[in-house]
């Protein structure tokens, strides 16, 4: 039984020896005291709530009863990975007679077992899927190799066990899951201590396939709740050496509870570690306190004893809907069920949603044999990206060639393809908008290292700028319906080749021109030159402007040959980091546009392409007439609005002088001209037709 | 709008238009009379005659009748519902020019005094 209290509420304890000492009970002092919330009933002679850790023998039952479920077919783990569970468990008691949960996702059932666990007894996640789209990325050529900047993999599918595998050394994972543990807890840290963690976070049992230096490769992660758990640890606060192994001690690693402490110690280490930080807090957190210090340190303390433990839901088994696919499908069951969960703070972005997405389609097309092993180590983005793009005779230092082969393979629209697509979005039939923030995603990790640099004077980074003007259509139909693919065109000799080959047959549908086309809209969006439509373009062109979508665009310059030359130009400029360059209206050559007024390569881009698609006008003088009486339908509809204007602000604040005349004089003069003379060209109304 | 104006409306199309139909149809019968058209321009008036909306229909699969439906879909609004009354349509050829649908859309609203609207440029 949980009593729940408010955490500013007086303890007071009623015996005899309380009443009479001063010092047990806290006293009104400057500090505030915590309250040790007790999860069960029991109280020692003291009357004090202490936090037990359970004997070995205790959990034997649960074991047994998890062995037997593992035998109905439910279960679905080793002999060691059932143990670590049950002697991680508060109560294993509550194991034997607990029913497990299921939980639907997309290709199958997951099992879970609802229990609360020991804190130090379980970790965070090495990776953490709603940070992918903050993520630095081999993928970019500038990015340095050094652990610290090196995204560990998603884990996978652990064979024949319900359980993820991270793969990586040693140090990797050590890093990856203190980096992690800080992340989170700077990002989304949680008020544990003074209360304890009420939602449960959901584990799932983890192995690590990395050097055999560490002691266990087996341990609970946290899925969901993260935070909740990283929390939990900073309140663990410091703890004594004495009750570190001595190894640590040594190393001089024995302050902080940390994620790396806890991997290095074996299952035996941690539970003894477990059982003497209990009895040491359990201790210290009912002492007497004489002054305001000594209260302090025994709040830490309380509130150490109050993340001690943390409620969980610990997934035991995966059935797959097809059985012949074994476990194989545990790790993407695991990231739905994760997606599912959004209710936490932190919920996916965009961006984090569509890059798991993204490379869940790109191992789905691997399986199926329709990339390379180099291919996918391309799009994935993550580790050997260069070697890879070399094999696969692509300059590796060149982001916009990546950016093109990934544009490429999640463009091929046949069914083999399209399938795995399909699967992953949930849809029965593909449009071409379900596919423009998966090729945005993975584009953009060779741009993450450049783009985040360079840091803009505003608060949205350069790389969330460019990936918000990507959420405007980057793809267009061609890129689907016509044979394309990517070249090495890694020179300014080869751009121009490619550019004089694409002007030559009808562009729209000639390889090479789509080639150029993906290549100049990646320099141009991610320079920051070409922007997704907006309100000012209009202001800064002085004229109508086309306010279609990045793809569209791009589309709209392969008709024109200056359009073909502009998008080379582009693309050799982008990679020599200069200012790109736009048609000058007089000249007709190019000239530089200086980087601070970027958007009128925008506004004068978008207008060129407005004058040149806007239907002719016909030249015969019935056309002519046409034509001018349009615009002055125009104008004077404009008038009107103009006129309602004036006349809602003169009603919204109460204006009712009448205008002087100086004002209006002229004006009623020109209208009742233009009237006068419109009626003088035109027939009478249609009932008085002439003869 | 009269059978008169209609008819110099209608010429703007020039040798896309299909056929003159220079009369309005009631709001109430759409469906009753299916006609053979894909693409068209419709003139919407109210119960006064005055023309309150112009618009086009160009519907991406291959159903006739296609004002008709483009109708129906306007008038699941309320204050669409409550003000039109019947519709002029002015039908064309299936392979009639995007961009001339679309011109003539526009010069047909400037003409009547219609506000454009949901243009891409303005």
């Amino acid at each position: 039984m949980v009593v729940q209290m408010t955490p500013l509420m007086r303890v007071i304890t009623i015996t005899r020896d309380n009443l009479m000492s001063a010092s047990s009970a806290p006293v009104s002092g400057s500090v505030d005291d915590v309250v040790v919330i007790p999860l069960d009933a029991s109280r020692d002679s003291d009357d004090h709530w202490i936090l037990k850790v359970p004997p070995q023998n205790a959990a034997d039952r649960a074991i047994a009863r998890l062995k037997a479920l593992r035998d109905e077919g439910v279960v679905c783990l080793g002999d060691d990975a059932i143990e670590n569970l049950c002697r991680a468990a508060v109560e294993p008691s509550e194991i034997v007679t607990a029913k497990l949960a299921r939980h639907r996702v997309e290709n199958g059932w997951l099992y879970t077992l609802s229990t609360r666990v020991f804190t130090p007894m379980v970790n965070v996640a090495y990776t953490n899927d709603r940070t992918l789209e903050d993520a630095t990325y081999d993928a970019d050529p500038t990015s340095s190799t050094n652990a610290a900047s090196t995204q560990l993999a998603l884990p996978t599918s652990g064979g024949t066990e319900s359980v993820l595998q991270y793969s990586g050394t040693e140090q990797l994972l050590l890093t990856a899951a203190d980096r992690n543990a800080k992340l989170v807890l700077t990002q989304n840290g949680q008020n544990v201590g003074e209360r304890i963690v009420e939602r449960p976070i959901t584990l799932v049992v983890t192995r690590r396939d990395g050097d055999r230096t560490m002691e266990n490769g087996l341990e609970l992660t946290a899925v969901d709740g993260n935070s909740r758990l990283s929390s939990a640890f900073d309140q663990l606060g410091v703890l004594p050496a004495s009750i570190f192994p001595a190894r640590f001690r040594e190393a001089g690693r024995h302050a902080r509870v940390q994620p790396s402490t806890l991997m290095g110690m074996s299952a035996l280490e941690r539970r003894k570690f477990t059982r003497d930080a209990a009895k040491l807090l359990s201790a210290e957190a009912w002492a007497a306190a004489a002054n305001d210090r000594q209260r302090e340190h025994r709040n830490a303390r309380v509130r150490a004893m109050n993340s001690m433990t943390v409620p969980a839901e610990i997934i035991v088994g995966f059935i797959d809907d097809d059985r012949a696919h074994g476990q194989r499908r545990f790790d993407s069951a695991v990231r739905a069920l994760l997606m599912r969960m959004n209710v936490s703070v932190r919920p996916f972005g965009e961006g984090s949603r569509n890059a798991v997405v993204a490379e869940e389609v790109v191992s789905a097309l691997f399986d199926a044999s329709l990339i390379t092993a180099e291919g996918k180590d391309i799009l994935i983005g993550r580790k050997n990206v260069a070697a890879a793009m070399t094999s696969s005779h692509l300059n590796p230092t060149l982001p916009d060639l990546r950016a093109a082969f990934v544009t490429r393979q999640l463009t091929h629209n046949d069914r083999a393809h399209n399938a795995p697509i399909r699967q992953k979005l949930g849809k029965s039939s593909l449009v071409i908008a379900d596919r423009h923030g998966l090729v945005t995603e993975l584009a953009l990790r060779g741009y993450t290292t450049k783009l985040r640099d360079a840091t803009s004077t505003n608060a949205t980074s350069r790389l969330d700028q460019v990936r918000n003007a990507f959420r405007s259509a980057p793809l267009w139909q061609e890129l689907l319906t016509e044979n394309w693919d990517v070249r090495n065109v890694d020179t300014d000799d080869a751009i121009d080749a490619l550019a004089a080959s694409a002007a030559a047959d009808g562009p729209e549908s000639n390889s090479d021109a789509l080639l150029l086309g993906v290549l100049g809209l990646f320099a141009m969006t991610t320079t920051g030159y070409l922007l997704a439509p907006g309100g000012s373009s209009e202001a800064v062109a002085k004229g109508k402007v086309d306010r279609g979508a990045l793809g569209s665009i791009v589309r709209g310059m392969l008709r024109h040959h200056w359009g073909i030359e502009l998008l080379a130009d582009a693309v050799k400029r982008s990679r020599a980091d200069l200012p790109l360059r736009m048609w000058d209206e007089e000249t007709e050559e190019l000239l530089e546009v200086p980087v601070k007024d970027k958007a009128k390569f925008n506004a004068f881009l978008r207008r060129r392409l407005w004058q040149e698609d806007s239907p002719e006008v016909v030249e015969t003088p019935d056309g002519l007439q046409k034509s001018a009486l349009d615009q002055l339908c125009e104008s004077v509809a404009s008038a009107r609005n103009s006129m309602q204007v004036l006349l809602d602000v003169r009603k919204e604040h109460g204006l009712t002088e009448r205008l002087p005349y100086a004002d209006v004089a002229a004006t009623l003069q020109t209208l009742s001209r233009v009237r006068d003379v419109l009626v003088t060209v035109s027939l009478p109304s249609d009932d008085q037709v002439a003869l | 709008m009269t059978a008169f104006s209609y008819r110099h409306y209608a010429g703007f199309a020039e040798q896309w238009l299909l056929e003159e139909r220079p009369h309005p149809i009631l709001i109430g019968s759409l469906g009753i009379h299916p006609s053979e058209e894909r693409k068209a321009i419709y003139i919407v008036v109210n119960s006064r005659g005055e023309c309150c909306y112009v618009g086009q229909t160009r519907p991406r699969s291959r159903w006739s009748n296609a004002a008709a439906a483009r109708l129906r879909q306007h008038l699941a609004e309320p204050s669409k519902r409550a003000e039109w009354a019947s519709y002029w349509v002015i039908p064309l050829h299936e392979d009639t020019p995007n961009d001339v649908l679309n011109q003539l859309e526009r010069r047909i609203c400037l003409r009547l005094q219609i506000p454009l609207r949901h243009r891409r440029s303005r």
